[in-house]
């Protein structure tokens, strides 16, 4: 489904991402491990086409497709969706209104009628019952004075009214205390139905234990410099990443 | 106060050529004093001319475009019902594409300053108890043969202290207008909704209405003013409102300027307040090619407080100018103001807010803001905040800025999938919305979020599903 091949980046000049090969299955979980500054991050934005990042080699593909050449909104169309490490609040924006006008670009896309009101409504009430969260979350402005487990939790919402094909999940595990990290990571094991595919980047093991993942690689210095099983998570968190800088080095 | 009869101006000046023609078809029945007013006012006028650069307060403002083009005032009668080129069709007076739907209100309808409501109109109102009974609405030319001393001493003071050039040409040649005066302790349920439609004329034309609004104590109005183009290219509405609220008054005041994109509009709101008096203001400005807005507020008794709210939309090449001045002049005054403006294309907007907190206004609060978006690389704004404080013992604060989108917000919303120029618009239209949302009628908030384009009204019928 998604294929990175020798991805190589830079922002203002300075190489981040040196030669990133990744290989992301239909229905795959893929955990992406790393210290600070390893270009976790930068991985995840590039997929999703934020600005700002030159591609300097290398290429990616989402079902054949160059991902690279397409928008923002064209990679959402397709089906990818970044839940973002720090959720943008963004003001006088009312919740319900954004995600209906998203739902329905996507919609549109697919050719698929417009959801009215009543429908929408009808959709996201559920979807807001998989992440414990209220409905007067809808009537809200985006992000705005949301506690950090509520933006966390409104992305995995975005997720599960979106249903994307391909979903990054950018650090969604930070700043979350032990009961909201549950709430998120059962949010995303009920959208895992063996054909949506993850990319969960996290720093920390701990999310791990309640999203298992399939495959764990280990980005330092801009490179994957190890990858395996779930396993590897775990020696990860009893030995640090000194162990896996030593290794590849 | 130093009233000077010897007219600078030209026995031939097109200008006094203009007031003859104008008065050869007002009524017979207006009186000597408001003749020599008009022609008072005439001559401060030529004592100044139009404002230029030079003068501090049009520094940003240039009015050329008006001052060199044959002044042509629109007479009365020409109206819908009248004849020739000039007027709109009746059909449309009748299909009012300007009302806000769901709105109650009582509606005046003027074209080109001149009302064309009739006293049936008005009756009707009276009738369904619209308008109470001691609460007089009415045309201005209606009120002039017999003026009641409070709007005699006004018009005579804004001929002979005019605070511009505009207000002066505004006192000189205005006949027609609205007046309502409403006695004390009187509450009017509905709005009253004052329509100035420009029409073409048999080429461009300066209308130049003027409405007196006098609450008496404890006494409340809603009092929205629409400015509208229809068709009608060039023409020139040169408006003057006055407010005068008594103590315990509560005054809210709606001004929505649309008018054609290739006319030019000068407005004045003036107003005055007695003790513990409350007045609202909100100024849309949508139109024109040239819009220039001045409000002058004094708070003049004890507890008076004011809150000024703005709105001006730029694009193309439109020029939209709104300055503002408050004048704290006793103890516990209060005023708000925040104006926000959205800037396309190669538009340029002018933000100027003067307070003045003089030296008896302790206790005082004045707060400001103006927040200004800047859509292309080409629209401009010049904001300036002047806060004047002569007290000691008061509250002021400000704050302007000019900033872009969000590109982070643009992100967040294109990476769910929202088209970008959508993106754009969601965001502009948030920005936008905050003005909107302090409205408190309804209808008319759904009614310009709907002629802004904005995301508001979807955005609050989904909210009232929820």
């Amino acid at each position: 489904m998604l294929a990175v091949h020798d991805l190589e980046v830079r922002i203002a000049g300075k190489p981040i991402l040196k030669g990133i090969d990744l290989e992301v299955g239909s229905g795959e979980v893929h955990a992406i491990m790393g210290p600070n500054a390893s270009g976790k991050s930068t991985l995840a934005h590039v997929l999703a086409g934020r600005e700002g990042y030159e591609v300097t080699a290398g290429g990616v593909t989402f079902d054949g497709e160059d991902l690279l050449a397409l928008s923002p909104e064209e990679r959402a169309h397709r089906g990818v969706f970044l839940a973002f490490q720090y959720p943008v609040a963004i003001p006088g924006v009312n919740n319900a209104y954004f995600l209906k006008a998203a739902l329905n670009a996507g919609r549109k896309y697919r050719g698929l009628a417009e959801l009215d009101a009543i429908e929408f409504l009808n959709l996201v009430k559920e979807k807001l019952k998989l992440v414990h969260l209220d409905e007067a979350l809808l009537k809200r402005a985006v992000n705005e004075g949301f506690s950090g487990g509520e933006k966390k939790r409104n992305e995995v919402f975005q997720m599960a009214v979106l249903e994307p094909r391909l979903a990054i999940l950018d650090e969604t595990d930070s700043g979350l205390d032990i009961d909201a990290l549950k709430l998120v990571a059962e949010g995303v094991n009920r959208l895992r139905d063996g054909q949506r595919s993850f990319v969960v980047v996290t720093h920390y093991q701990r999310l791990l234990s309640y999203v298992v993942p399939d495959r764990v690689h280990v980005l330092s210095g801009g490179r994957i410099v190890r990858s395996g099983g779930r396993e590897l998570a775990l020696d990860l968190d009893a030995h640090g990443y000194d162990w896996v800088k030593v290794a590849a080095a | 106060m130093n009233v000077q009869l010897i007219s600078p101006l030209e026995p031939s000046d097109p200008f006094l050529a203009e007031l003859a023609r104008l008065e050869s078809r007002l009524p017979a029945t207006e009186p000597p004093w408001l003749r020599a007013v008009r022609r008072r006012a005439l001559a401060r006028f030529g004592e100044r001319g139009f404002p230029g650069r030079r003068d501090e307060d049009w520094k940003y403002t240039d009015v050329s475009t008006i001052a060199e083009r044959p002044l042509r005032v629109a007479l009365p009668g020409v109206g819908p019902l009248g004849t020739g080129a000039a007027g709109i069709e009746a059909g449309r007076i009748e299909a009012g594409e300007w009302r806000y739907a769901g709105l109650e209100c009582v509606e005046l309808v003027f074209v080109n300053g001149h009302c064309v409501s009739t006293s049936a109109d008005i009756n009707y109102f009276y009738d369904r108890g619209a308008l109470p009974e001691r609460t007089t609405l009415a045309p201005l030319a209606a009120m002039l043969s017999n003026a009641p001393p409070m709007l005699r001493s006004s018009i005579q003071r804004m001929a002979d202290a005019p605070p511009d050039a505009f207000a002066a040409l505004n006192a000189a040649f205005t006949a027609d207008g609205a007046y309502l005066a409403v006695p004390d302790g009187v509450a009017l349920d509905v709005p009253v909704h004052l329509v100035f439609l420009s029409a073409p004329g048999d080429g461009p034309v300066a209308s130049f209405p003027r409405i007196y609004i006098h609450l008496g104590k404890e006494a409340r109005a809603s009092v929205i003013e629409s400015y509208i183009g229809m068709d009608a290219q060039e023409n020139l509405t040169c408006a003057v409102t006055e407010i005068i609220a008594a103590a315990g008054a509560r005054c809210d005041h709606y001004r929505v300027q649309r008018e054609h994109p290739r006319s030019y509009h000068v407005g004045r709101l003036s107003v005055s307040q007695a003790r513990d008096s409350e007045v609202t203001s909100f100024s849309i400005a949508c139109g024109a090619r040239l819009s220039r807005q001045d409000i002058a507020v004094r708070l003049e008794g004890e507890g008076a407080s004011v809150a000024l709210h703005g709105l001006y939309v730029g694009e193309g090449r439109r020029h939209v100018d709104h300055h503002t001045r408050i004048d704290h002049l006793l103890p516990h005054t209060n005023s708000e103001e925040h104006y926000k403006g959205v800037l396309d294309g190669r538009s340029r907007g002018v933000f100027n807010g003067t307070v003045v907190v003089h030296p008896d206004a302790q206790k005082s609060e004045a707060h400001q803001s103006n927040h200004n978006l800047l859509l292309s690389g080409e629209a401009e704004i010049d904001t300036k905040p002047e806060l004047q404080i002569h007290a000691d013992d008061v509250i002021c604060s400000h704050g302007a800025s000019v900033g872009r989108l969000d590109p982070d917000a643009l992100f967040y919303l294109c990476s769910r999938g929202i088209e970008a120029p959508v993106a754009r618009a969601i965001l502009t239209q948030a920005f936008i919305d905050e003005v909107l949302a302090r409205l408190p009628i309804a209808a008319l908030r759904l009614g310009l979020a709907r002629d802004l384009g904005s995301a508001e009204t979807s955005a609050e019928l989904l909210s009232a599903l929820i």
